[in-house]
Formats: structure tokens, sequence, C-alpha cells
């Protein structure tokens, strides 16, 4: 059952290509090929708009709301290869870093579990991902990763901190050290990879070879009473795919398809405790899906009157 | 747009279908060159194009040799009922011929042609798949000559109607991309139409566009990708090298014309997915991207492609990303759109010279050896599209939020978009719900917990739904609990009625009262006769007793004992002798001689009325010989009766008979044993394997709900959400049983296990949107850090006003980021692999690098320096602090609320400290880096590192800071090294929620007892326990060494000056305070005690105390009221006075409870102790204060512990 309680009308002068709420659900950020990010203020069914943020040279991909516990702070990416990062400063949101060694658009941005620092990988046409990590006092290192992906990088998205199996509980005491460091990548080479953080490099630790076409977005599911860790992934084929490794077992992925929808696939998103996937469609459709114990998925609800067969 | 590859073949070329992975380019030799070799060899060639490999090269992936040259490639897709399930290459050749290969031969270098037709007479330049009959293409040749081929039917090709007059070489053939029998063509004549448009339902022409111009020499030809009546001719004239867009609703003169190139156009390509792109090509070598919808048409890109013609440019259909050009110098480039970077191919071009030169020698060593060489060369950077192509709009997306919350976008059809209705800014935010069965369940179950009426008939109604047996079981044990006798409820539901259980009841005790039985029952004293007799008797099965026998017999099922016993009577002759002895015994008043004999000759009954005779000291042994003389499974069961030792049974019992010894629990057990018992029947239960189930019902009867949720966990392993709240519905009702048991007093806390199930309850009712729910279901008082990040956000998604809960903790160390203060930073990039510039210091950690005040213990040089605190958040200069300047006037604190009236503190600090700081942080940190955070810390050697676990933890309070930013828990400082213990650490990270507590306007501040403030307590005796962390090979000690305990500082008011010893203000030199010299052990004691009072006598002055949170404050109920108690019981002057200390130091406690500083399993340690005080179990509570001091942090909990302890004791000794 999916009911909307808010329908929010962003007064945005062009096409919408994100939209975030924050840790609490209760700001929601918005970007646009306007250039700009907005944000607003949702509760009991109202909104009321906070601030627009003006920056961005070119159409802003995607937004990312940090913890909480650095405050009110949001990264964007642009096709203007651009990453700025926003925070709110005495009521006041403040262009805190700009990052501009991308070569081409930087298609996405994702911030790194909290318990890591305050790290942000960013992935762009140019094939390549940036890491960039705060080092205090608005001093920020960039790593990249050049040739991540062949033909540009799509999305990224990181890897929940706490070991996969550990319930609820973050790892606490001895296992300080032991905060899992990892994001994984979907890209133009159709190819998933994960990445490692060996002693402040990062390494190809898997390259994950299923689709057949441009993987649009990938996401790393939460942890949350997950036995395995679990990656979903969705692509211009079409196709959804569940992949997920077992460390009891070798740690190995295997791929499961979702399902092959009628459209090219460009979002997927798991719910906080990781059950539900909902897939965003090129027919404007969302979608979605649950585990069943058997292993398969099974679609929980079906949301958007898109038309069928309205591209191609 | 940026080369990315490169295949050096002077051919015509198509790309893969888009339908077909991996991509290929099937690369005909063209007809019209002749390469730098004069070879005069045709092949078609298969290279795929691996947008995964990064190499520059593509690889040739199939080779044939071909009998003819090329001047036309195109690739169709598998058509319906088709056989080639990787489409078809259809060619034109020179000689007229059209060729059509299967690709996937070609990968296997297999040279058969599909097809050959030879109905053209002059060289084929044009080819074109219909877009919706796959099986459909066009082909064009000199003199007009245009035919339609079905592969279905190659051999009888059509005309699309009459030949154009005067007849020209066909350019160019176009299918339309809307309307499917709709077909374009050029003519290369420049008199007369330069493009025919065919109806091919008609077969005749339905239009002839003709440039007004009339110098129109058509190169080529495409059709809109979406509107129908749409094409694009280009000019191939170098004097009108133009490209025009017609809409043939208007067909008098082109809709737009795109000027750009200065020689003739060859090639145009319009994006299939996108409209707004539009490639064009020509001899001026150029490559242009337009937008052709745009007024005026914009160029989004250029590119110039090197020396010679570019004659061909196409989009990949697959990947439209990725565009080609093949030109005359023999190179069919691949460039990317996406602008960026790739290798410059200066080596590449070398090598396609010498490619060309091995191809003319025919040396197969080399064909299909495809250069592999990385590219080394600088990278050129390239612009990218200056418009986004619509495949990197994402039109929608949906993404989840906390509380099931899903925000999208985009949720209405392309279509409309088009129209710019506003929907295309909408974003939608629905509540998801997708376990509706358990929100009803959920929702049914918290009115149910709402009151005990209630509940009863939840249970009532659950009982009535129940599944199976152990589910009705489970409600029947917890249903009983609401009634007026839980426990005879209970044993009713193991099988004994009420009036059974008065019958029972009287048979146990009466047959305890005589302890055993006879072997002759003729024996016995008349008055005993009844019942007893009845029993004895081996044929009494009328009776229900007998079955009685059954039921009580826990040891075995099949026993059928006092029958047995009933019946030895073989040695009777034998005891006339004895009879005499036992009356001499008698008579000379031995009773225990007496009772020997008795014994000895079996004769219990006169043994234990001799015994009784003889004294209770004498019935217990006598008691005692019996039982070990017996060894009848029964008289186990006899022994506990008697001997009321209950956990002889629970141990040793035969399981199958849990409900006996359930049952006999429930009547003879001590409400206290009850619990432990219990307890053990259902441990011992769990490890059965057909039994575990029943676990669960012991667990109910002793109101264990750990137990429970473990033993369930056990039993039923959940795979849903109705698992889950299965479970949950029954803990809760326990649970509000227990707290009905306790008098609702304290609120039964949950334990690990139990505390986990509703933390994953409430996730679970907060993913569904029920966030007001799952705050209800979060366990009060549990401290794990996971249920407190919980309920921190579910409060907060509340809208900050949620009715009956008081704003929780922050429980995160908050991590600011400032920026504006300086210029905006500047980031080094650095590249993979790159090391991080020695002058940046390693970060010990990774978490919170931006420390707060707590972060790293402020420290400075060797012997006493003075230093002025800094509030926390301002931004640090490292300055050098002279030794000899108590104060630096130029480090004032500059606080956010900077309070003026704060003095400077000086701190004392041994060089054992120093020295430890060196080590731990290492030489590359600037030493001075550590004081830039208004942190004091002064250390004892004691403390030193060197000392084990649980000893150190650095303790720093922000003297300065006023009320709002007091972090007293922070991050670890640094990683455990050099004998930092990693408990102190694991403390540190574990608990970091920082966050003064929230004042709350409408609590009453708690009375607090105003402690004087030049009052600094006196010592107590500690443990010698706790003192064990204190390494004997502690340095000397130091005058001055003090400590500030971290708890304290919450109550800082900004207007008040803290005052401690070793840290005064600087109104009170403190050269003017001798040295207090101790003892080693005496100075590890002072330090770790004493100034934290002292701290706060200075804070209290001003301003009220903040609450202690709601859920502690059960803490302070109980203590405080311990204490009055004990001093209202007593009247000892000496015990007051260790009473007013109590009440002094636990105090402190309080406000470390306000501050929330302590570590969550010293606050659940304190919740025991709190629940041992309820109680009245004082030597519990003394326990659990041993379990806490020695799994805590000493220093932590020093302030307050020995107080605690003196106060237990007390309470023990005054028995109150």
């Amino acid at each position: 059952m999916v009911s909307v309680i808010n329908t929010i009308d962003t007064l945005h002068e062009d096409m919408i290509h994100d939209a975030q709420m924050d840790y609490y659900g209760l700001h929601l950020a918005t970007c646009s090929s306007d250039r700009s990010i907005r944000i607003f203020e949702v509760k009991n069914g109202t909104q009321r708009l906070l601030s627009t943020l003006q920056g961005h040279d070119g159409p802003v991909w995607q937004i990312a709301w940090a913890h909480p516990k650095y405050g009110k702070m949001l990264a964007s990416c642009s096709y203007d290869r651009k990453v700025i990062i926003w925070k709110e400063q005495d009521g006041q949101w403040i262009k805190l870093y700009e990052y501009a060694d991308h070569d081409s658009s930087v298609n996405s941005v994702c911030w790194a579990p909290h318990e890591l620092g305050l790290i942000l990988a960013c992935g762009s046409s140019d094939g390549s991902i940036s890491v960039i990590k705060h080092h205090g006092e608005n001093q920020w290192e960039a790593t990249k990763i050049n040739n991540a992906h062949t033909g540009g990088c799509n999305a990224v998205s990181w890897a929940p901190a706490v070991v996969p199996g550990s319930l609820i509980e973050p790892p606490s005491q001895n296992q300080q050290n032991t905060f899992v460091k990892k994001f994984c990548s979907a890209g133009c080479d159709n190819l998933i990879k994960v990445w490692s953080d060996k002693d402040g490099r990062w390494e190809e630790v898997e390259k994950l070879q299923a689709h057949t076409d441009w993987v649009r977005d990938c996401a790393w599911a939460p942890s949350i009473g997950l036995p395995c860790s679990k990656i979903a992934s969705c692509s211009q084929d079409r196709q959804v795919i569940i992949w997920t490794s077992d460390e009891s077992t070798g740690g190995q992925w295997t791929s499961k398809t979702l399902n092959e929808f009628d459209d090219v696939v460009w979002h997927v998103s798991w719910s906080l405790t990781g059950d539900i996937l909902a897939v965003s469609g090129g027919n404007n459709k969302v979608s979605l899906w649950k585990e069943k114990l058997n292993g398969d998925w099974t679609i929980v609800s079906d949301i958007g009157k898109g038309q069928p067969g309205s591209t191609e | 747009m940026v080369k990315i590859k490169q295949v050096n073949v002077a051919a015509n070329y198509a790309w893969s279908p888009a339908e077909n992975h991996p991509v290929y380019i099937a690369a005909g030799t063209a007809a019209q060159q002749l390469d730098a070799t004069f070879s005069s060899n045709a092949k078609l060639e298969l290279y795929a194009v691996d947008m995964a490999d990064e190499s520059y090269t593509v690889k040739c992936a199939g080779t044939i040799e071909t009998e003819n040259r090329f001047q036309k490639v195109v690739w169709g897709s598998n058509y319906t009922d088709g056989a080639h399930t990787s489409g078809l290459i259809v060619c034109g050749t020179d000689k007229g011929n059209i060729e059509i290969y299967n690709p996937e031969k070609i990968l296997e270098n297999e040279a058969d042609c599909v097809l050959t037709t030879s109905k053209h007479t002059g060289p084929v330049r044009s080819l074109d798949f219909n877009n919706f009959q796959k099986n459909l293409f066009a082909s064009g040749a000199n003199d007009s000559e245009i035919f339609i081929w079905d592969l279905k039917n190659p051999t009888n090709p059509m005309t699309p109607g009459a030949k154009t007059q005067p007849t020209s070489a066909v350019g160019a053939l176009a299918w339309n991309k809307q309307v499917q029998h709709i077909l374009a063509s050029t003519s290369s004549l420049t008199s007369g139409p330069c493009c025919v448009v065919w109806d091919l339902r008609k077969n005749e022409p339905i239009i002839k566009v003709q440039d007004p111009s009339g110098r129109m020499q058509c190169s080529d030809v495409t059709w809109h990708p979406d509107v129908a009546t749409q094409l694009v001719l280009s000019s191939e004239d170098d004097h009108l090298p133009v490209v025009q867009l017609w809409d043939l609703r208007f067909a008098t003169s082109p809709m737009k014309v795109l000027e750009k190139h200065s020689k003739g156009v060859l090639s145009v390509s319009w994006c299939k997915q996108d409209a707004d792109l539009l490639l064009t090509c020509g001899k001026d070598n150029q490559v242009y991207c337009w937008n052709p919808n745009s007024s005026p048409p914009e160029i989004l890109c250029e590119l110039e492609t090197g020396a010679q013609w570019c004659f061909d440019v196409q989009w990949c259909p697959r990947n439209p990303n990725v565009v080609s050009t093949g030109s005359f110098d023999g190179v069919i480039a691949i460039h990317s759109i996406m602008g960026g970077c790739a290798p410059v191919d200066s080596a590449n071009q070398n090598q396609a010279q010498r490619n060309k030169i091995t191809d003319a020698f025919g040396s197969d060593a080399f064909a299909g050896e495809a250069p592999n060489q990385q590219q080394q060369q600088p990278k050129a950077k390239s612009v990218p599209l200056k418009k986004p192509p619509k495949w990197m709009r994402r039109p929608c997306a949906a993404s989840f939020s906390f509380g099931g919350k899903l925000v999208s976008f985009g949720n209405n059809p392309p279509a409309e978009n088009q129209h710019q209705q506003p929907n295309h800014r909408v974003v939608k935010i629905s509540q998801v719900v997708t376990e509706e069965k358990l929100l009803e369940r959920s929702a049914e179950l918290r009115r149910a917990l709402a009151d005990d009426a209630q509940c009863t008939d939840y249970c009532r109604k659950k009982l009535a739904d129940a599944q199976n047996e152990f589910e009705e079981d489970f409600w029947s044990f917890l249903k009983v609990n609401f009634e007026s006798e839980p426990r005879k409820e209970f044993l009713q539901l193991l099988g004994y009625n009420k009036v059974d259980l008065k019958a029972k009841v009287s048979f146990y005790l009466e047959y305890s009262d005589c302890c055993c039985f006879d072997r002759d029952s003729s024996q016995l004293p008349p008055t005993l006769d009844g019942p007893r007799l009845q029993f004895a008797s081996p044929d009494s099965s009328s009776l229900p007793l007998s079955e009685e026998i059954g039921e009580v017999c826990l040891f075995s099922r099949s026993e059928t004992c006092l029958v047995e016993l009933s019946h030895s009577t073989g040695v009777l002759s034998l005891l006339k002798n004895i009879d005499s002895m036992i009356s001499q015994a008698l008579l000379i008043g031995d009773y225990e001689a007496a009772v020997d004999l008795c014994l000895h000759s079996n004769r219990m009954a006169d043994a234990i009325v001799v015994a009784m005779a003889g004294g209770p000291e004498l019935m217990e042994k006598t008691q005692k010989r019996y039982f070990e003389a017996n060894e009848s499974k029964i008289s186990r069961l006899l022994s506990a009766v008697v001997m009321k030792n209950w956990g002889d049974v629970v141990k040793s019992c035969d399981l199958e008979n849990w409900k006996e010894a359930l049952a006999s629990l429930l009547t003879y057990a001590s409400p206290d044993e009850l619990i432990t018992l219990c307890d053990e029947l259902g441990a011992r239960l769990e490890k059965h394997p057909d039994l575990k189930s029943n676990a669960c019902l012991c667990y109910i009867c002793s109101g264990n709900i750990e137990q429970l949720v473990r033993s369930w966990n056990n039993v039923k392993p959940e795979n849903n959400s109705n698992d889950i709240q299965d479970l949950i519905e029954k803990m809760m009702v326990l649970h509000r049983v227990v707290e009905q048991r306790s008098g609702g007093r304290s609120a039964a806390s949950m334990g690990e296990t139990a505390s986990e199930k509703l933390s994953e309850y409430a996730h679970m009712l907060a993913a569904q949107g029920q966030l007001n729910a799952a705050m209800e279901m979060l366990p009060a008082s549990s401290d794990k850090i996971s249920i407190q990040i919980l309920r921190d956000r579910l409060f907060h998604s509340q809208g900050d006003d949620v009715a009956g809960y008081q704003p929780p903790v922050f429980p995160f160390a908050r991590d600011g980021v400032r920026g504006g203060q300086r210029p905006e930073a500047q980031v080094q990039p650095r590249r993979q692999g790159e090391r991080l510039p020695a002058a940046t210091p390693n970060r010990p950690q990774d978490v919170n690098p931006y420390a707060r005040p707590n972060q790293a213990p402020t420290y400075s040089g060797k012997g006493c320096v003075g230093t002025t605190p800094q509030a926390p958040t301002s931004m640090f200069t490292p300055q050098p602090v002279s030794m000899s300047t108590p104060q630096v006037p130029g480090l004032m604190p500059v606080s956010e609320s900077t309070d003026r009236s704060i003095t400077t503190p000086e701190i004392c600090i041994h060089p054992a400290i120093h020295f430890f700081y060196s080590v731990k942080y290492g030489r590359d940190r600037p030493l001075m880096h550590y004081l830039h955070k208004s942190i004091f810390i002064v250390l004892h050697p004691s403390q030193m590192p060197q000392s084990q676990a649980p000893s150190y933890q650095p303790y720093m309070a922000p003297v300065s800071a006023p009320q709002a930013v007091p972090q007293p828990m922070g991050n670890p400082p640094g990683p455990p090294s050099n004998g930092y213990t990693p408990d102190a650490e694991r403390k540190h990270s574990s608990g970091g929620w920082n966050d003064p507590p929230a004042l709350d306007p409408n609590r009453i501040p708690k009375k607090k007892k105003q402690v004087i403030s030049d009052n600094i307590p006196s010592p107590q005796p500690i443990d010698t326990s706790q003192l064990n962390m204190m390494t004997p090979a502690a340095p000397a000690p130091t005058p001055m060494g003090q400590m500030m305990q971290p708890g304290s500082s919450p109550m800082m008011q900004p207007g008040t000056s803290p005052i401690m010893p070793g840290v005064y203000p600087s109104s009170a030199p403190m050269q003017n305070i001798p040295p207090v010299s101790l003892s080693p052990l005496k100075t590890a004691f002072y330090t770790t005690t004493t100034p934290a009072p002292s701290v706060q006598t200075g804070a209290l002055k001003g301003a009220p105390k903040a609450p202690i949170p709601t859920e502690h404050q059960i803490l302070q109920t109980q203590f405080d009221e311990l204490i009055k108690k004990a001093m209202n019981q007593n009247n000892n002057q000496q015990i007051k006075r260790k009473l007013d200390e109590c009440s002094r130091r636990i105090e402190f406690l309080y406000d470390k409870l306000r501050g929330n500083s302590l570590s969550p399993n010293i606050i659940g340690g304190l919740h025991q102790v709190a629940q041992s005080v309820a109680s009245r179990d004082y030597a519990g509570g003394l326990r659990h204060h041993t379990h806490i001091v020695t799994h805590s942090n000493f220093s932590e909990i020093s302030a307050f512990m020995p107080g605690l302890k003196s106060l237990l004791q007390i309470a023990g000794q005054l028995r109150i």
C-alpha cells in the first residue's frame, strides 16, 4: 500500500533529477536541470521552501545528505564536472567546498557511512571515481581512481560500515578498526565494481558482470539483520540484478535477476531495513520488490500510471 | 567529444544493432579507396568494440575474404521468425551485387555468404533496413534503381514505384522512423528533386524535395527520430556546404539550415535516443554535433578528425555515448561524446601504417594481431556537449527515506512532459506500507497493553485464535498471570485442578510429616490409616491417588516404587530380636542408638518416631540417613519435599516429567526461588530436542523475558514479520505481567536479546511509518547505542514535539565542519597510489578527525604550564606556551557565548604524562597540537598507561565551556598504542553521545543537596581491587596531580568560576597553594576521587542543575530513598557522617547522569543496583557494585561508587 502524503511543487524550471530526504525525513532536497538545488522543510503533509542553492553551471544530477552529526550538509554533483559540498551555517546555506577535478560530468555522489568519517565518493563520466575526505577545518583530500569504468561511471554506493550479520548493534569495542570501508560503482562498461580501501589505496576487489548494457545505478543494501552483503543494480538493459555475497561461504558474489522490465531502469533504492527495493523505470513506473523465503523476488506494489510503451 | 578507440582500416562499416551484445563494427573493404599498399584484396571484418577494455585499440574478432569490395555495409537485427540471432550483415558491392552475411559465421572466420543477389546494375551505394519490419531493407544503385528486399523471400525484390526521371545514382536511402512504409531516397543530381519520398503502400513517390537554390547535391538523408514529417538532407557541394532540416508539411523550403561546414557535407546521423543531437561531417574534416531543434540550430560540440575527408559519421545504436567516424585516411575512429580524457594516439598512427604494409603482403602471421600497447601519452582534455544528452537526464527516481517514506518524482508519462506540464517539477512523498497485517496486530497489542482488562481479553482472544497446542499453552500461561492467583492457575494448566491440588498439597505435606512409609503398613498407628494405607496398598487403583503416584514420580513415570517397597517383607522374623535392643536403648535414653537400630533394621517409621522424641537435630539427621539409605528414585522427590531442596529436583528430574517438576515448583518454591528454579528448568528443557518449546512456559512462570526470547529464538527461528510479531506479543504481555507482579514500581528491564528483538521490531514498525508505535516499543531502559540512535531518529522524525517523550540526547559525537572563516579550502588532488605528503599528520582515526574538545587530551610541556581554555569550536592556532608564564594573555577564551569572567585555570602535568603523549602520538605531531581545545587534563602518574585495563581513560573537562557545548565523552583520541588500554578506548567510542542534556523548562530542577564549596571531601577507603590498576611501578607522586571529571562539565554555568584543586583561577595564583605530599597510593586515590566535587561545587553556586534523564530518575529515587531510610533508622553519629558522605558522593552520580557521561554498561549496572535496592537485596546490590567496579573504567566511576558501596553496606547493616 502506497499512499501519497505530500505533493510538493518544487517550482524547478526544468527536469528534476534527484530528490532526497535528510536523516530524519524532515528536509527534502531536490536538484534539477535548471542548475539549482532546492531545500524544503516537510512536516505533517505541508512543505516550505527554505533555500535555493545556486552554484552549478549545469544540470545537477544528484544530491546526498551527510549524516546529521556533521551538521546540515549536502553534496551535489553536476554535468558541469563539479562537486559542491554545501553546509547550513548560522541559518544560511553556504558553499563549503568545491571539487572540480573531474574531466566530465559527475553523475553520482554518495557519503560514506558516518562511522568512517566525512568521506564522499563521486563517480564521473570521465570514467574515474574520486573519494574526497575531510581532514578537519575544511581541509579536504581527494583520492582518484582513474579508469574505474570505461565510458563513464554512473553511480556509487557505499557498503554499510558494519560487518554483515552483526545484526543491529554496531560494532563497538575492538571492532572499531574493522569497519567495512568499501563501495560499489556502476558504469557504462556494463560492470559493477567493488572497491575496497587497502591502506589508503582503493583497490578493485570485485568486478560483477552480468548486465549487457550500461549499469545505471547500484545500491548497497543496509546490513540490518542481513547475513550477507547485497547490491542491487539496474541497467539500460532493463534488468535489475541482485548481487549477493556471503562471507561465511567464501564471499563469492552471485547474481540473481530480480526482473526484466519493459524499459530502462534508472534507479534502485533500498528501504532502510533493507527488505524492500524500489525500482524506478524509464516508463516512470515505480515498483516495490521484496524477497521471498525461497530467494525469489516478488512485486509488492506498483506505483505510477506510466504508459506502456511510452518510449520506443 | 574525445577519441577513445580507433580501427585502422579503409572500409565502409556498420555498427551491430542495438539489441546485440557485445558491440561489433562490421567493416568491409572500401571499394572507392586504395591504401598505401595498393592491395586489391577484399575483406569483411568484425571488430569487437569492448568499452570495458581500457586499451585504445579494437580487437578484430573475425575476418573473411570476399570477392568484391564494398560500397555500403548495413547490419540488420534479427527479424521476427528469423534464425539469425545476431542479425544479418548486408553489403552493397561495387559490382552491383548485394551480399548477405551471417555475423556469427564471420566470427568463426567462415566465409559463407548467406545470399548473393545481382539485381542491381551499378555499384550499390545505399542500403537501409526498415525500422519496423526488420526483414525488409531497401537498396539503391545507379540509374535511380531502388529495390525493396524481404529477407524472408529475397528472390523477388519490389520497387517503391516508377523510377524518377532523369535517372541518377541513388546516394542514400532512409526509412521513416515513425511510419513504416515511407522511404526517402536522394539523388546526386543537382537538377531536379534532390530527395524523393516514397509511399510503399501507394507504390509511388509522394513528395519530391527540391532545394530552392537548385544547387543542392544531396549526399545523405536521415529522418527525425521522433517527428514523422521531418528529415535532414546534407549537401556535398563545397559551394553549399549546408545541412537542411525539412518539414514535409511545408516542403517548399527547408525549415532550418545548418551552416558551419566550410566544405561539402558527406554524412549525417541523427541520434535515435535524443532528437536534439545530430551529427554531420564533411570534406572539411570536421564533425559537428548540432541541436537542430533549437532556434537557431546550436552546435553542441565539434571535433576535428584528421587530415582527410570524413565521409561517414554514425551513432553507435547501442551506446549513444559513442559515435564513429570514417575517414579517407583509412581510419574508423570511435569517440565518446562525454568528453573527458582519452589517450592521444600518435604511436597508433604509426602502427596503422605498419599494419597496412603487413596487410599488403598478406602475411597471416600478422593478421588479426591487434597492437596492444598501453597509451602513455599525456591526456588531452576535451569538452563534452554543451548540454547533456537526454539519456543522462534521469527522468524519474524513487528513493526511500526514514520511516518507510518514498520520495519520488517523474511519475508522469514523458509525452506529457513535452507539453511542459507543471507535473515535471512535482515531487511526491508517499508512505509505503508493506506489512499491513503487522501493523494491525501491533496496534491491537498496544491497545491491549494499555490496561489489564484489555490485556486479559487480548490473551483470551489470542488463546481462541491459537493455531497449535504450543500457542495455546503459551497464551493460557500468559493469561493466568492476570488472574488473582496465578500460581494456582499455572498448576491447573499443568493438569491439576483446584480440588485435586488441595488433596495433593495435603498429601505432600502429610507425607513429609511422616517422612517415610513403612515396609509393613500394619505397623502404622491406626490414626494414620486411611489415605496412606490405600496409597500403599498395591491394588488401590480405584483411587485417583494411583494416578498421582505417576504424577509425583518426577524421576520416572514407570516407577511404582511405593508399592514395591511396601512388599519387601523378607526380614520380619529377624526384627523380633532387635525390638528388645531398641527398647533397651530407649530405656536408657539413648535415642541415637535407638534410631540407629531402627534404621539398621529398616524400621523407618520407628526410627522417625524415636528421632522425633530425640529432638530436631536428630530428626534431621535421621531424615538424611533415611534418604541416604533409600536410593529409590522417589526418595529424591521426598527429599526435595522434606528438605525443600527444589534445586535438586530441577537439576535431576526426568525432563519427560517437566510438567510435574514445574507444578511442584509452583506449589512449593518461595517467590524468590521460583524464578531461578523455573529458569533452571527452562534451561534444561531448552537443551532437550523435543521438549525445548516448553522451556518458554517455564520462563513465563518465572517472568524471565530475556530467556523467553532466547528460547523462542531457539525454537522458532523467525522468517517474517509475523513471526517476530508473535514473539513481541508474548514478550510484551509478559513484560506487563512482570511489571504488575513487581507492583508496577519499576519497569522490568529488558535483557540484551529482548532489547535487540524490540529494537528490531521497532525498526520494522518505523519502516512502515509507525514512528510513534516504534517509539513506544523501544525498551526505555536500554542504553544500547543502536536503540538510542533509533530513539533519536524516531523522536526527531516526528517533528521534535512528541507528546510524552523527552527529547533524546543526540547519540552521535557531533563533528562540526565550518566554512567561511578562511578562504575556500584548497584541495590537493591526489592520484591513486600517491601517498600523503609527509607534512600532513597521520590521523590516528578516520572517525571524527575534526576534534571536539574532548578529542585530544590537552597537555602541555614539562613542568607546570598555564594555559587558557578556548571555546571548542573555535579555530586553533598552535602557539608555544612559555613555561615561565603561567598565564598567556594572548590565548583568551573565544567562545560562542563567551564568558569573560572565566578565569584562567592552570594545570600541572607530570613529565611522565608528557612522555606518554609523545610516545602515543608519535614524533610527527607537534606537541602543541593538542593544546587547542578547551580541555584541561591533569593526570596523575598513577594513571599512567602502563597500568592494565580497565584503568586509564584520559579525562578532560572543558573548563570554560558553557552549557551548550560540553561533550564529556568523545571519540577515541587515537588508536591504542603503547599501553593505552583498548578498554578505555572502547568506552570512548561506544558511548559517543556527547550532547548536553536538553533542558526542558517544564521540568522542575532537581532538588539538590547543597554542597558547600569549600568542603573538599575527605578520602574514602576503597577496594584494593579498585587499586589494582594502579601499577606499583608508577612514577613518584606529583605534588599537584589532579584530575577533573567529565561528568561535571554539563553543570558548568556561565558566570561561575570552576574551581578545583590544582586548577585555580588566576586570582589565586597557584604558587600560593602548597603542594600536598601524599603517598603514591593515597595520591592515586585523591586524584581519582576528589577533584570532581570541587569542580562541581564551584559550578553549583550559580544555576540550577539540569534534570536527570527520565529513564535514570529511578536511580535517584531509589538511592535517595535508601539514604533517607537509613538516616531515619540510624542513631549512630559515625554512621550518620558516613551517610552524609554517601549522599554527597552519590550526588556526583546524578551529575554524571545529567551529563549523560556514563557509559552504557555502568548505567546498566547501576540500574541493577537500584533494582536490588528496591527488593532490599543489598548483598546483591553489592555484587552488582563489584561487577561495575571490576568491569568499568575506574576513573569514570570513582567519584560516586565508594559512596554507593558504603550506602549499601550501611543499609545491609541496618536491615532496612
